[in-house]
């Protein structure tokens, strides 16, 4: 517990986390998606001379740029706080390891941004053919800044070899790129890009609900249509770049999807698989209210209906980044650090001469703390990041059936974190001395057990 | 000396002396757009308030806030450099101090995303012919909010000392507001008269530009000058009062390296030069107003500058003489990336000027009376086409 613990009651900070990754995604990818949507489609109607059509996409520039200026900025900022807060010494690692690749992201965003406010106001007011190059631009820079996360956060997940052969060394500079472009890098990039074309179309939708499709059928029926059409990329291309993405995934990674799927008759499945098949149904489901009645009845398509969608989509991002993230168990970046943030390596050292003697967050000197309080921040420092006391993954109601001989076990299993530990898949170790285990236990009984809901 | 959480095991990929120096200019960048927003809105928002409908005020006052959201935009992207250079050198003392006040930092996200959104729903109210200083009130409140907890956080993690009993009070999650720093209420007040000295400047600048009635601009140039003047004066009063918060040894400590001298040199000059400039702006023909308000602006910038050098210099005497050398780190290059990164940076700043040059002299050309290149043939297609229908 080398930074002070950011305890975030019922929630967790994790769950901070994931609440404003969830949001942030969804304008985010609309931001690559959109960027590159709004050039084509003026692009198109201008060679078809549709000056209705552009008079709809200059109402979706405006929409696109508050959301994505207002919203989506601010929420990019938003994880990055969050990270900080709730896992300090993970946020560390890798901005040490990538803070040229956050700093030419940041490059990225300045023109992107530059360019989303050009394109707006400048409607109307300059050359057609230079308001059309400031799309392209913002396209291309809101593209390139997906480029550069990417490799950010697929490096969460698969560092690779090369890396983790120097981590710890000091050396770790010295192979940027091939932590960059880890393992999982070009088919998580794929899948974004098909999924941002995808936003793209379902908030397009947004903006098109809002015609009125009585005095312009025509009109409304076609941008619908030719809206639609964006989803289709992603609907026939990700289940095939999502298997890409598993055979570069570790086989110790992919196991939690596997045994979640042979589990599945017994009702005992991983969340991941959970998270994963809430993916597929709420995405099968956005494609058929896309078509059956956003396409096929356009004239009545309204903003209730695209809300609808919208939050289908919400509810596909978010399951697809708890997958994401759960497929990464143990670790919040993998084989390096557990999602506690102990190093893997530090381990041995911990349980040798203390994980609290490490800690400078202590009140008093340990040796005049009650076991309880040893144990509390035990808690904190090693159980926290996952676990809430009675709220997300509460360990009130964890262990609320268990005695004391029992809690001692999973304790004892946790710390000894033996290769055929069925907690070893998803949990890390339980680091420190003996006492320390028996201080954590201490405070665990007290824990107000309440029965499950 | 006090304790510091343990320094990260990955060395840092490029020397502490450009980090600095890219964290000094990036925060320039950003302090000057945090300046020029909180300036705009308080100026912009009494102003509407004040203004009669159809007033040169009420105009003067929408012309500031319809360029406001894109400064907002500024004042974000700039502030993220700035942000990620300081985790890099200074991660263990400010991850510590954001996490003691956790609820208000992130409480900043949620504050920071309802003003944006405000800024253009007021844009959209001043453009109905509305009034926004309703808006403006609750826009300048979050600003405050953000100054406020950014002010804490920044001195905060230059004082190990308190953060136990600190994090005893806020329970884990970050609910007790650290008080009783000496230096955070007159940085807070440096930076508020700051924001609307420069933002007084740039008011003299747009007059020279834009399609507003004359009135209007006059407004702009006469009180935007009067404002700078004013207003700059008064940072440079609490200029002094920062330096007179610092304990001894700080006080002592930046005066040690004569870079530093020659800064607080420099600032007082720039600002003084910046405060004539302005009242010439203000007072002088309007003929030299452009080149004696992009003076002021172009002085009040370096001045930023120069104050940002100091206050970095603050931060780093403060935490050594409580045990923290900034410098003391090792340090593994990857110049590849490193240039990478710079040279992306000047292509981009290239771009974005191309961009922005090739914008005023295509919205020049269509000013002189043509039309959108393309539009007069659409429209006849259009026109055709609907008579075929």
């Amino acid at each position: 517990m080398n930074y002070p613990f950011w305890d975030v009651p019922v929630l967790s900070g994790g769950g901070v986390i994931g609440l404003i990754a969830v949001y942030h995604l969804l304008i985010a990818l609309f931001a690559v998606g959109g960027g590159l949507y709004l050039p084509i489609a003026e692009r198109k109607a201008i060679r078809e001379g549709r000056e209705d059509w552009l008079r709809v996409l200059r109402r979706h520039a405006k929409f696109f740029l508050v959301l994505t200026a207002a919203f989506g900025t601010t929420s990019g900022v938003g994880i990055w706080f969050a990270i900080g807060l709730a896992n300090p010494e993970a946020t560390s690692t890798l901005i040490h390891n990538f803070v040229f690749g956050w700093a030419i992201e940041y490059v990225f965003f300045i023109v992107e941004l530059t360019m989303a406010a050009a394109y707006y106001y400048t409607w109307d007011k300059i050359d057609r053919g230079l308001h059309l190059k400031i799309g392209y631009i913002y396209a291309a820079s809101s593209f390139l800044t997906l480029v550069i996360i990417n490799g950010i956060l697929t490096f969460m997940l698969t560092p690779g070899e090369t890396w983790l052969s120097v981590a710890g060394s000091g050396n770790e500079a010295s192979v940027f790129w091939y932590a960059f472009f880890n393992p999982t890098y070009f088919p998580s990039l794929v899948i974004r890009t098909l999924i941002a074309w995808s936003l793209a179309g379902i908030w397009a939708l947004v903006t098109a609900s809002r015609i009125d499709g009585f005095a312009y059928p025509g009109l409304k029926k076609q941008i619908i249509s030719w809206s639609a059409k964006w989803l289709i990329p992603a609907f026939v291309l990700v289940p095939f770049c999502f298997l890409w993405y598993l055979a570069m995934v570790p086989e110790s990674n992919r196991q939690l999807l596997d045994l979640g799927i042979s589990t599945i008759g017994q009702g005992t499945f991983t969340q991941v698989t959970r998270s994963a098949l809430i993916t597929v149904m709420t995405s099968a489901t956005i494609i058929a209210l896309v078509y059956f009645v956003a396409v096929r009845n356009s004239r009545s398509f309204n903003l209730g209906w695209a809300i609808s969608i919208l939050l289908l989509a919400l509810a596909a991002t978010g399951a697809t980044e708890q997958a994401r993230e759960m497929l990464r168990k143990p670790y919040v970046i993998g084989d390096f650090m557990y999602s506690n943030g102990v190093r893997k390596y530090e381990v041995a050292k911990f349980n040798s001469e203390g994980y609290l003697a490490h800690s400078i967050w202590k009140s008093k000197d340990t040796s005049s703390m009650t076991d309880v309080d040893r144990g509390e921040l035990m808690f904190r420092g090693q159980c926290g990041a996952c676990h809430t006391q009675t709220g997300y993954r509460g360990m009130s109601v964890l262990l609320k059936d268990r005695d004391e001989r029992s809690i001692e076990n999973i304790v004892g299993m946790l710390h000894a974190y033996n290769d055929d530990s069925p907690y070893r898949k998803y949990m890390p170790p339980l680091v420190g001395k003996d006492d320390e285990m028996k201080a954590l236990v201490a405070y665990l009984k007290t824990l107000p057990a309440k029965p499950a809901k | 000396m006090f304790q510091f959480p343990t320094v990260d095991p990955i060395p840092l990929p490029a020397p502490v002396w450009l980090f600095k120096l890219l964290h000094i200019v990036t925060l320039t960048l950003h302090l000057t757009a945090v300046q020029l927003i909180l300036g705009g809105v308080t100026v912009a928002g009494i102003w509407n308030f004040f203004g009669r409908e159809g007033s040169s005020l009420k105009e003067a006052s929408n012309s500031i806030l319809k360029k406001l959201p894109t400064v907002m935009t500024y004042v974000i992207n700039f502030g993220v450099p700035p942000l990620l250079f300081a985790q890099v050198l200074y991660g263990r003392a400010l991850y510590t101090s954001s996490v003691l006040i956790g609820l208000y930092w992130i409480g900043v996200i949620v504050v920071l995303t309802l003003i944006y959104f405000l800024l253009y729903r007021s844009v959209d109210r001043a453009n109905e012919g509305k009034a926004w200083w309703g808006y403006g009130i609750v826009i300048f409140a979050g600003l405050m909010y953000i100054a406020k907890v950014f002010s804490i956080n920044m001195t905060l993690m230059l004082r190990p000392e308190d953060w136990q009993a600190i994090y005893a009070a806020g329970g884990g999650l970050g609910t007790s507001l650290p008080t009783g720093d000496p230096t955070t209420t007159p940085r807070f007040l440096f930076m508020l008269a700051g924001g609307i000295g420069l933002s007084g400047a740039a008011m003299t600048v747009i007059s020279g530009f834009g399609d507003e009635k004359d009135t209007t601009k006059d407004v702009l140039r006469r009180w935007g000058g009067i404002l700078a003047a004013l207003f700059i004066a008064l940072q440079g009063g609490a200029g002094l009062w920062v330096y007179n918060s610092q304990v001894a040894a700080v006080k002592a400590g930046l005066f040690q390296d004569p870079m530093f001298a020659y800064a607080i040199y420099a600032w007082a000059g720039l600002l003084i030069l910046s405060v004539v400039a302005a009242a010439a702006a203000a007072f002088g023909s309007a003929s030299r107003a452009r080149l004696t308000s992009t003076a002021t602006v172009l002085f009040g910038v370096l001045a930023t500058g120069a104050f940002t050098l100091l206050r970095d210099r603050i931060r780093d005497v403060t935490l050594l003489s409580k045990g923290f050398d900034v410098w003391d780190r090792t340090v593994v290059a990857n110049w590849s990336v490193v240039l990478l990164f710079l040279g992306l940076f000047v292509a981009a700043l290239i771009l974005i000027g191309y961009i922005l040059f090739a914008i005023a002299r295509s919205a020049r050309q269509m000013a002189l009376g043509a039309t959108v290149p393309g539009q007069e043939q659409m429209m006849n297609e259009v026109l055709e086409r609907h008579d075929d229908q």
